[in-house]
């Protein structure tokens, strides 16, 4: 089962139709609004500042806040208002589902119960530094995600081994990252024996040597991954886009930028690499 | 049925078809493309009956591929196949009149239902 966000777990279950699942979100989205829409909405900038903010954000690959105040144009306590305000007004999905009389609150429970079932992570225990900068369960997700689909493409077994401890020049490393109001660059680095085991299991047809199509496979492996990732944090409102996952040279590769992290799997380690 | 399948990854294209010929869907002609722009430029050459189209792909990505190919081939169905199924980028799919929006890693079952439905 892929991680799906809860809209579409309801489509594929003929529980919502495709018109009431876009009228939901397009709700939903008018009620959530951007960090900009907000500052604007309470007139601590004008429009013409949120998109001159907006496009430094983007070329500079920073989040929303940074480049507000770097620019002058807000304030950190403001930042921070703005942000509890963000919160408070947040509108769930399940919310207008019932405001638009799609479900009742019995369906509603019915479904939610199923979906989170489906959709539950093994429960990763990191070190007291890891988790102090996991605020938003992110490198939490990330592992947990990580090993329900190696479990399920490969069927195999996979657990964390080492965290930060790791710098090797064995396997491919394929690259990608995570863009919007998330910023996250993940990287796998599986060694030789468990890239052919994924690949092999991926296609269902057998390889012995790193060719092409293996690396291929891994950049997909990858890209399945980090949008699964994407999906379960792109629930209320939050935009998220992926860049094409990319091949990395293991020798110029820079294992001190991220937080690395080891599994064990029957067939050999895959090592994945973290930066937020 | 014509069949165009969008995806950078070249072992979705070989997926795809070892798929659909196992499963025995094989009334099927096939053509590739590996971009949005691509995808687009084929589309209009090749009139496909039904398009799987990735999301995330270098050049133009898969919502922009189908707002292209939905003003090109309006008649042609489309159905997305991507990792990233975000809220944002289903319900922006569906609204530009995507028929479905497949999640990878997908089933066997899950993808054969889906085309069998088009065809």
């Amino acid at each position: 089962m892929a991680i799906k966000f809860f809209g579409h777990y309801l489509l594929d279950n003929g529980i919502l139709s495709n018109f009431e699942l876009v009228e939901a979100v397009d709700y939903q989205t008018s009620k959530n609004l951007s960090l900009g829409e907000l500052a604007v909405r309470e007139q601590l900038i004008t429009a013409k500042d949120a998109d001159k903010i907006n496009d430094k954000q983007r070329s500079l690959d920073k989040r929303f806040g940074e480049v507000a105040i770097e620019l002058s144009l807000l304030t950190d306590p403001q930042i921070m208002d703005l942000l509890g305000l963000q919160k408070k007004e947040k509108v769930f999905f399940g919310e207008v589902l019932i405001l638009k009389n799609f479900l009742t609150q019995e369906k509603l429970d019915e479904a939610l119960a199923k979906f989170e079932e489906e959709q539950k992570l093994e429960v990763v225990k990191l070190d007291d530094k890891i988790e102090a900068i996991d605020k938003d369960g992110v490198i939490k997700d990330s592992i947990g995600i990580l090993q329900k689909l190696y479990t399920r493409v490969v069927h195999d077994y996979i657990k964390l081994t080492n965290v930060n401890k790791v710098e090797n020049n064995n396997g491919i490393i394929a690259l990608q990252k995570m863009r919007g109001d998330i910023h996250l660059d993940f990287a796998l680095q599986p060694d030789d024996a468990v890239s052919l085991a994924i690949s092999s299991k991926f296609l269902k047809m057998d390889f012995d040597a790193i060719d092409e199509m293996v690396i291929d496979i891994i950049a997909e492996f990858v890209n399945v991954v980090l949008g699964n990732i994407a999906v379960k944090f792109s629930a209320e409102s939050t935009k998220l886009n992926l860049t094409p996952p990319t091949i990395m040279d293991v020798d110029t590769f820079v294992y001190s930028d991220y937080y690395s992290f080891e599994f064990g799997t029957t067939q050999g380690s895959i090592t994945l690499f973290l930066k937020l | 049925m014509k069949l165009l399948v969008v995806d950078d990854a070249k072992l979705i294209h070989f997926l795809v078809k070892k798929i659909l010929t196992a499963n025995e869907i094989t009334d099927i002609e096939f053509q590739d493309a590996f971009d949005g722009v691509e995808a687009i430029a084929m589309a209009k050459e090749f009139e496909p009956d039904l398009v799987l189209l990735d999301v995330v792909m270098p050049n133009k990505d898969g919502i922009e591929a189908l707002r292209g190919i939905k003003e090109n081939n309006p008649n042609t169905s489309v159905i997305m196949v991507s990792s990233l199924g975000t809220e944002e980028k289903v319900a922006e799919a569906i609204s530009l009149g995507a028929t479905a929006f497949i999640q990878k890693p997908f089933d066997e079952d899950e993808l054969c239902n889906h085309v069998k439905k088009m065809m």
